[in-house]
């Protein structure tokens, strides 16, 4: 449990640059991971007791990181804002994970509108670029159950494709 | 679908190496396992070495996290509910001490010539304490604050010297909010030395910029005001410094 302030600064020396890297990588915006790092330690410092010591806190903040990635991604005005900074960009540019503004723009209509459980995972999977394994120490499932997460991934995706193309 | 899997099978993921950076691997074993991996993997090494650099530089940018005030005010409250419990018996001003969040200023300029003398580690700065209804917590850089906040600086200064604190609010308009005097009498050194007064914020909304003046010499606060308010800048001095800062006022909510 995260129970001082002190503490709570040598955490964050520890752990915000990863939470920031990860958040800008998956929002294309310095600004919007700031706000993401900031919401995340200030969750913690207001209720330390939600990290119970349990797994390991970079564990803890993936998970917290990619939820709150997720609530902005999901925010209309956020997403706005987002694809007006993209637009604004250059559209050949490659983020650091190596997505086009383009592509990153598509993987927030897709995540925008899919389901959290399945969110969590193509995150993990195909944006942090980790195993089923570390999927499952995050998500704390099964290999196996994350396997079936990514086949749901996959297909929500396809429909949702689908139903792009036919509209 | 969204991204082709990049990294090779053998290669360290960025879970494992922001734990490993953040020293959560408490297995030696798997240690020397990873370093060796690092030695021998151009890939990861790059990598890890580029997680390395842009941490440093981020935390250049952003050294410390600093909650908004309303937020170390509840925090504030419950750990003064705690201590009554505890019978432990503390003054908010004592307990927001302990938060030690000194208003580290980001831009600190000399103006008009070097500045002389032994420095105390930090140099010349002020900080400043917030109080909102029976509260009080010690502000930080870009703080949040409200109207009707009032506002009590400190100063910290290595050798005796004149100081005056004025602001621009969103609207450009400049007040001085230390001295209450029209010339600066000099500040004896010492650290976090409380200054006389304390300043009640108005309901003028959004970014508010302070500016400390440090000089050797007495300061005209008039006549330093007026030239803010006509430029938007401090004029060049010799032999005095300027720490910039800034908070954001909102409304009461």
């Amino acid at each position: 449990m995260v129970s001082t302030e002190n503490t709570l600064d040598a955490l964050y020396r520890t752990h915000a640059p990863s939470v920031f890297r990860r958040a800008r990588r998956l929002l294309g915006s310095d600004a919007e991971a700031q706000e993401v790092v900031q919401d995340v330690f200030l969750s913690l410092f207001e209720r330390p007791e939600q990290y119970a010591g349990k797994s390991k806190l970079t564990t803890f903040l993936y998970s917290a990181g990619t939820h709150a990635c997720l609530n902005r991604i999901r925010d209309a005005k956020n997403r706005l804002r987002l694809l007006r900074e993209r637009a604004a960009g250059d559209p050949e540019a490659k983020s650091d994970v190596g997505l086009t503004p383009e592509k990153l723009s598509l993987l927030h209509r897709m995540l925008e509108r899919m389901p959290e459980e399945l969110a969590r995972a193509a995150v993990y999977y195909y944006v942090d670029d980790l195993s089923h394994d570390e999927v499952a120490r995050l998500l704390g499932c099964s290999r196996r159950q994350v396997g079936n997460l990514l086949k749901r991934v996959e297909e929500w995706g396809r429909a949702q494709e689908l139903q792009h193309a036919s509209q | 679908m969204l991204a082709s899997k990049e990294r090779p099978p053998d290669c360290l993921s960025d879970l494992v190496l922001d734990e490993w950076r953040a020293g959560e691997i408490d297995d030696q074993a798997r240690v020397a396992e990873l370093e060796a991996h690092v030695a021998g993997c151009e890939r990861c090494r790059a990598r890890k070495e580029a997680f390395d650099e842009q941490a440093r530089s981020y935390l250049e940018k952003k050294p410390a996290f600093v909650p908004p005030v309303r937020a170390r005010l509840k925090h504030e409250s419950r750990r003064s509910r705690r201590m009554q419990l505890f019978a432990v018996g503390a003054s908010a001003l004592a307990a927001a001490a302990a938060l030690a969040l000194v208003l580290r200023t980001p831009e600190k300029t000399p103006v008009g010539g070097e500045e002389t003398g032994t420095r105390l580690k930090g140099g010349s700065h002020v900080a400043f304490f917030v109080k909102r209804g029976d509260r009080v917590v010690k502000g930080g850089p870009g703080e949040r604050l409200q109207s009707g906040d009032q506002l009590r600086f400190t100063a910290t200064l290595e050798r005796p010297k004149h100081l005056a604190i004025l602001s621009r609010d969103a609207r450009g308009v400049t007040s001085v909010y230390y001295p209450a005097q029209p010339v600066t009498t000099p500040l004896p050194a010492g650290a976090d030395v409380a200054l006389e007064n304390s300043v009640e914020l108005d309901d003028v909304l959004g970014e508010e910029r302070i500016y400390a003046v440090f000089c050797d010499a007495p300061i005209a606060v008039e006549e330093l005001r007026t030239a803010l308010e006509r430029t938007g800048e401090i004029p060049v001095r010799q032999g005095c410094t300027v720490d910039r800062s800034a908070f954001v006022k909102e409304p009461k909510p």
